[in-house]
């Protein structure tokens, strides 16, 4: 071997280790996703047939009108509380354009926030979060931004999702990184990930890219849990289906 | 136990089994992502999604084969992606190209520069020297990853060889 193979042999022998706390989200996040992958069968989503699958998805797009009633630029719904309490909004942008056929459905035990659709331009994209547990204030005041607050101190039971709806079409290279999905969307789809500045990377969560109705969806599912159980799981993927988005198509 | 062993109570379900897989071969997995985009951000990524991959591949992975080679393999395929591609740089989806001072952060000697001149060689070069010094992957086996013959893969190494020789020669004139 001359010495030059030698050097580079050595300087393979120098290249860095994976760092501690990177290995330990891979490692909470593979065994989430192994999780969901292994035991399917107590995801009931998972088990629907195509009929069922169709019916939810004319289901959700019938809600999805619905929602449009609300309308805000921010809206915040909140379906805590009551039984049979419909889900309820307040606006924190007067003015703001009728718009919130982008984001989850209201439900009751999830808090969701969206910017609406007419937020998009250029340099802003619309953004949607939903979560089990109450959204942090500080992540409602700062409404399009990643939810870390919330992240931050999501209990073992909890559930968080932020989603960024990216205009199709505009590049094909970027658009192929993003899979054409049907709605609802499949939990399992997604892969263990996160986004810079996750301010809890030791707790799992899945990043899911879809392209549907126009939209590419950029979609980061935060669990509480280093390990969530597949009741969480299937809890998660309850919310999900009620992901509604206007067709751009 | 072996990863063949692993392998099969992880199929039926053993979430220890699963975890001792990750244990056992994460380290290496990384490593030769790193080796092939020398960059941490995006060997972070590319390990993650090897494990992702395995994880989908696993109801239907042959137990006779060996779990670190073909898991390895995948990460580098994606590796290579990454590099070829040069996805273009957009705020929520992105795979940062290695800074300059991350290359030289890992060198501690006078070899900063052969770490360079490595990874200013065209891509192609770049990756059989990358796969064979620092991922420890035979001639044959790059050219079983990147679909060429074992000849074109030893004529390039040789190229790229000869390249960094000349590179070295020059900047050791130079200072």
């Amino acid at each position: 071997m001359s010495n030059l193979e030698e050097r580079l042999r050595r300087e393979g022998a120098r290249l860095p280790e994976p760092r501690e706390d990177v290995t330990t989200n891979a490692r909470a996040q593979f065994m989430a996703s192994a999780q969901a992958h292994l035991q399917p069968a107590v995801q009931p989503r998972l088990t629907l047939r195509a009929p069922e699958r169709r019916a939810r998805t004319l289901a959700a797009l019938a809600a999805a009108m619905a929602v449009a009633a609300f309308g805000a630029g921010y809206a915040v719904a909140s379906a805590r509380g009551e039984d049979a309490g419909p889900a309820t909004s307040r606006d924190t942008e007067a003015g703001a354009v009728a718009d919130a056929g982008l984001g989850f459905l209201p439900r009751r035990g999830w808090d969701s926030l969206s910017t609406g659709a007419a937020v998009l331009t250029s340099n802003q994209a619309p953004t949607a979060v939903a979560a089990n547990v109450r959204l942090d204030e500080q992540d409602l005041a700062r409404g399009a931004e990643a939810p870390w607050e919330t992240r931050e101190m999501l209990t073992a039971d909890g559930i968080l999702f932020y989603v960024i709806f990216y205009p199709r079409g505009d590049s094909d290279q970027v658009d192929a990184n993003f899979r054409e999905r049907e709605l609802p969307l499949d939990l399992t789809d997604g892969h263990p990930g996160s986004l810079e500045g996750d301010p809890a990377p030791e707790k799992a969560s899945l990043r899911l890219l879809a392209g549907a109705h126009g939209w590419n969806v950029d979609m980061l599912i935060m669990f509480g849990a280093a390990e969530p159980t597949p009741e969480l799981f299937a809890e998660a993927q309850r919310q999900l289906d009620r992901l509604v988005m206007p067709n751009r198509e | 136990m072996s990863d063949i062993e692993l392998i099969a109570q992880a199929k039926s379900g053993s979430t220890e089994a699963l975890g001792a897989l990750f244990d056992k071969n994460w380290r290496h997995v990384w490593r030769a992502a790193y080796a092939v985009t020398g960059s941490c951000d995006a060997a972070d990524d590319v390990a993650q999604d090897a494990f992702a991959r395995a994880i989908e591949r696993l109801d239907s992975f042959d137990d006779t084969r060996s779990f670190r080679p073909w898991i390895v393999r995948v990460a580098v395929n994606r590796a290579i992606d990454v590099v070829r591609q040069k996805r273009p740089r957009a705020q929520w989806y992105e795979w940062r190209q290695p800074a300059a001072d991350e290359s030289v952060g890992l060198i501690l000697d006078a070899d900063v520069a052969l770490s360079a001149a490595v990874r200013c060689l065209p891509i192609d070069r770049r990756l059989i020297v990358v796969l064979h010094y620092w991922a420890d992957l035979s001639v044959r086996d790059i050219g079983t990853l990147l679909n060429i013959p074992v000849g074109t893969v030893a004529s390039r190494l040789g190229r790229a060889l000869r390249d960094l020789r000349v590179e070295m020669e020059a900047q050791h004139v130079e200072s």
